[in-house]
């Protein structure tokens, strides 16, 4: 793999997990006060208690600093201390 | 241009398509150097132990102690999820113990345990590490339990329970709605998975959590029971637990117990033997009672046993059959 493609790689893993930190279901952006959720389709619904709210920002530092982790390092970097344990009930396809 | 690869995770009905770099909807199973890895295994981000009452199991070797442990994710997002710290996180953002199976059995073993519990968050996201544990466990001569939402395909649901003893296994509505709207699911692999875990011999005690407005329709709880009377027969513990306002649910109030112990006579009524009404302190519907002739069988508070008059699973008395699993043996 070319270094551009290498490193453009990464950089589009990063930022997916940026976007997924803030929009994936159960997720919410804590500053708005909304919450964007995306599975089907987007909707909005405003956060109940200041408590999920905080844990739900924090949650998001936690999802910046896996968007790191896929800049600096690719795929692998999300593996981190997990386990590499083959997963069961697998099919594999072409796009 | 070469073909991208897509693998298609055929564990729960989602069937979630995942590509190079990310994660199933559960968060927890993620495509890394060409392969679908289950992150979490090994991986527990909650360990306690904890009285069997606690699941909630009534017939379940009452008074035992049981080995719980859970990964982070689920394949559902409830938005009451009363673990929704753990449950709705990806492993990556929570911190995680590593505790391979081998290990689990020893602790649970010297901690005095009779069972191990895969709970908190649903053991159908990291069933890798719930299969080998359980295997390992039934080998040592303990049980396994799973505390699910029993949102899983047909396959991996068969191969579990060759290795599962136990089961409280949720159903939060009798409504495919509700699934969808409230926990982005649906109810038909739910009421298949009760019916199969039933038919290959797996202790089944089901949980239905009623939410003020929500799912607390009698209309609705009676075709529940209904179903539950025909499909899983009189003798399948029902708990209806009770709901606190939780995660994105805190606009609802308690539910009133009022409401438990109408939908718990309801079940009754319908024909169900053995309907408790859970998460209410000192109540009588938390005990157990002998459906011919009104013995006290059981007596509890919160999470402890007060009384067992049990004698080898009957009733003192009259001598019926109370099913369940009574002993560790």
């Amino acid at each position: 793999m070319s270094r551009f493609r290498e490193w453009s790689s990464r950089a589009a893993i990063g930022l997916e997990q940026l976007v997924a930190g803030w929009t994936r279901p159960a997720r919410g952006n804590a500053l708005s006060g909304l919450s964007l959720r995306s599975r089907r389709g987007f909707r909005f619904e405003l956060d109940r208690g200041s408590r999920v709210a905080r844990r739900e920002f924090l949650m998001s530092l936690g999802a910046l600093s896996v968007a790191w982790r896929g800049l600096c390092g690719g795929s692998d970097s999300r593996l981190w201390g997990l386990s590499r344990r083959r997963a069961m009930f697998v099919r594999k396809t072409d796009a | 241009m070469p073909k991208r690869q897509v693998f298609v995770c055929e564990l729960c009905p989602k069937a979630c398509r995942i590509t190079e770099g990310h994660s199933g909807d559960c968060r927890s199973r993620i495509v890394v150097d060409g392969e679908l890895r289950a992150v979490t295994y090994g991986r527990p981000c909650a360990i306690h132990i904890d009285p069997v009452e606690k699941k909630p199991l009534y017939h379940f070797q009452p008074g035992s102690r049981i080995f719980s442990l859970a990964t982070a994710g689920c394949n559902l997002h409830c938005k009451f999820c009363q673990n929704w710290t753990i449950s709705q996180l990806g492993p990556q953002d929570i911190r995680n113990i590593r505790l391979e199976p081998e290990e689990v059995v020893r602790t649970a073993i010297a901690q005095q345990c009779a069972s191990i519990a895969y709970t908190y968050t649903d053991p159908v996201i990291y069933y890798e590490y719930t299969m080998d544990t359980s295997r390992l466990a039934r080998e040592k001569g303990l049980k396994n339990v799973t505390v699910t939402a029993g949102y899983i395909n047909r396959k991996p649901l068969e191969l579990l329970c060759t290795v599962t003893d136990g089961s409280n296994t949720d159903l939060k509505a009798f409504s495919d709605a509700f699934y969808r709207d409230m926990c982005e699911g649906s109810l038909k692999p739910v009421l298949d998975c009760l019916v199969l875990m039933k038919e290959r011999g797996v202790w089944l005690e089901v949980t239905n959590l009623v939410i003020p407005t929500l799912n607390d329709d009698l209309e609705m709880i009676r075709r529940m029971c209904k179903w539950m009377l025909a499909n899983l027969g009189p003798d399948t513990p029902l708990h209806f637990s009770r709901f606190y306002p939780m995660y994105k649910i805190r606009n609802l109030p308690p539910t009133p117990v009022e409401l438990l112990m109408q939908a718990r006579q309801e079940a009754l009524e319908i024909g169900l033997r053995y309907v408790y009404v859970g998460n209410v302190l000192g109540v009588e519907a938390a005990h157990t009672v002998c459906p011919k002739d009104q013995t006290l069988l059981i007596r509890r508070t919160g999470y402890s046993i007060l009384e067992n008059n049990l004698r080898d699973g009957k009733c003192p008395t009259c001598g019926e059959t109370v099913p369940g699993v009574w002993s560790s043996s």
